[in-house]
């Protein structure tokens, strides 16, 4: 299958992920595509559309938690940045995705246990 | 609208089967005595769970190992992600599937 074909056919299946979740994906269209891209490659590769963001283990549990769309394992990481670790999706209320910034999971989970404390 | 599905003898407890009711891929699971039917296509990527693993009520995709409570369809991970679940009935030793969710 042609990489457009496939891309076209993430975008139809994974939009029926991230809606339900409150996600979109980003209006940086050129990003959409690029990354779209990079996960047909990643899945003639490897089998799966992997985050291409994200380093893969070769464990399966901790690999299968990073096949896009990967939010609703990092939901709370995600959700506190509101965009995906790639920003390949955003919160629905986002319009200018440049202006969000990505904050390493070491970071969001100190922040979070000191929010707690 | 209820379609017969299968002779309630046709499957054993613990077992699945796919079917096509009404054009719908199904898959039917017995399990504990009851019988439960969901889409056989996994709302993630379309893989047929009927090829996953079935551990009590859940049932495992096997292309991304997505969890689903076959009771209600409910993506174990986030709750909003269902896999489109129907109603079962026994008649007589028939098994029917409620096509209307």
């Amino acid at each position: 299958m042609d990489t457009e074909k496939r891309m076209q056919q993430f975008r139809t299946m994974f939009q029926r992920v991230i809606d339900p979740l409150g996600y979109k994906f980003s209006p940086d269209t050129e990003l959409v595509d690029f990354l779209l891209e990079q996960e047909v490659m990643l899945e003639k590769e490897k089998g799966s559309p992997y985050c291409p963001c994200q380093g893969l283990t070769g464990e399966r549990e901790h690999d299968m938690q990073l096949v896009c769309p990967c939010i609703p394992f990092h939901r709370e990481h995600f959700d506190a940045m509101k965009r995906c670790w790639c920003g390949l999706y955003v919160h629905k209320d986002v319009d200018d995705p440049d202006s969000l910034v990505q904050i390493s999971k070491k970071e969001f989970e100190a922040s979070r246990d000191k929010g707690q404390a | 609208m209820w379609f017969f599905a299968i002779n309630e003898n046709e499957l054993d407890d613990g077992g699945k089967k796919p079917l096509l009711v009404e054009g719908e891929k199904l898959l039917l699971i017995r399990q504990e005595g009851g019988f439960y039917a969901i889409s056989n296509k996994c709302p993630h990527m379309d893989c047929p769970l009927s090829k996953g693993s079935l551990e009590g009520f859940v049932i495992k995709c096997p292309c991304h190992d997505w969890l689903f409570d076959i009771r209600s369809g409910e993506f174990l991970n986030a709750r909003e992600i269902k896999v489109p679940a129907y109603g079962t009935k026994v008649t007589e030793g028939k098994v029917y599937v409620n096509m209307e969710r």
